[in-house]
């Protein structure tokens, strides 16, 4: 009698887990962005993307990247200052816990969009898909601005 | 050690002198380094490949700036504060030049230079130089830059001075916007540089 009380907890606690795991929304689905744009430089030269991504869920979501059919590579990267000098840092995971939000914009977190495919203007809206930890992904569409915003 | 205790030096200085020129009377939002940070002097190459030095910019009020074209978030930023600044100014704009030097030579040929500052302002100049050209710069104006090590595709970033230089139309230093003032402020500041020359 054992077994088979054994067997229906594993059962139900699988089964638990999984409903829960289905209650639990994707991380593209707790965020949302806004004031995304891209500003335009010339030529083949890496541009910078911006946005506004705030969690309006109940756990926390992590930017883990992201990727765009009309650039060959997609970074997100930081802006640091140091005693007066700028450089740049990789950044692999961006979490933003619930309820907060996250602004990439000039100075300080960007997307650093290289390797154009195709002439982009100013006007132009390209579409870049954000990935989270959790697998989930979601594309938006990005609206090209002139070089001094 | 002993450049960065110079440096500190140099800083320190540069702190305590701030204010003790002519116009010690007259509020900027930038930092007023008159008679402490040595007078415009250079020799490179703009934008056209042409040969630029500073007498080319007598009677303008030079802002000068070092960067990259290379560099998608800081530079533009830069950039496009000073080009609403310069319009903010109206016709008072036509008496200043920005002036982009890039120490990222290799990549910044003269073409490449003019598409960048030309998608801002007609009133900002690139120019770059050779090695020597822009380190005998870096020493005078005390600004440190360095290239990053290539990653697989040859990309790299560049470590830059994030200042902007402020010259009088005599060639004279008179104010360093360090990165924090706005538009407004950085026009308000040059308006306040003509009416005191």
């Amino acid at each position: 009698m054992r077994l088979p009380t054994l067997v229906f907890a594993i059962m139900a606690a699988a089964l638990s887990l999984t409903v829960a795991n289905a209650a639990m929304p994707q991380q593209s689905e707790q965020a949302s962005i806004s004031h995304a744009w891209i500003r335009w430089l010339p030529g083949k030269l890496p541009m910078a993307g911006y946005f506004t991504i705030t969690n309006s869920g109940s756990s926390k979501v992590v930017l883990t990247g992201a990727a765009s059919r009309d650039f060959g590579k997609v970074m997100m990267h930081e802006s640091v200052n140091k005693g007066g000098a700028e450089t740049m840092r990789h950044v692999a995971r961006l979490p933003v816990p619930a309820g907060e939000h996250r602004s990439f914009a000039p100075g300080g977190y960007h997307l650093m969009l290289m390797q154009r495919r195709h002439a982009i203007k100013v006007g132009d809206t390209l579409g870049i898909t954000l990935q989270f930890a959790d697998g989930s992904s979601k594309k938006i569409e990005f609206i090209v601005k002139g070089a001094a915003g | 050690m002993k450049t960065v205790a110079h440096y500190l030096a140099a800083m320190l200085s540069l702190l305590l002198l701030a204010g003790c020129g002519s116009d010690s009377q007259v509020r900027y939002t930038a930092r007023n380094v008159t008679g402490v940070v040595a007078p415009l002097q250079f020799t490179l190459t703009d934008e056209d490949a042409r040969p630029l030095a500073a007498r080319d910019l007598r009677d303008k009020i030079v802002l000068m700036y070092f960067g990259y074209t290379h560099c998608p978030d800081v530079c533009p930023a830069t950039l496009a504060r000073v080009t609403h600044a310069f319009k903010d100014l109206g016709a008072d704009a036509g008496r200043m030049r920005m002036l982009f030097v890039s120490v990222d030579p290799k990549r910044d040929r003269p073409s490449v230079l003019k598409a960048y500052t030309d998608a801002f302002s007609p009133l900002i100049v690139g120019a770059t130089g050779t090695s020597t050209q822009l380190t005998d710069m870096a020493r005078r104006y005390r600004v440190a830059y360095r290239l990053g090590k290539p990653d697989a595709n040859g990309d790299y970033a560049v470590y830059h001075s994030s200042a902007i230089f402020v010259f009088d139309g005599r060639g004279q230093a008179r104010l360093l916007i360090t990165g924090t003032e706005t538009a407004p402020e950085i026009a308000a500041d040059l308006e306040k540089l003509l009416a005191n020359p």
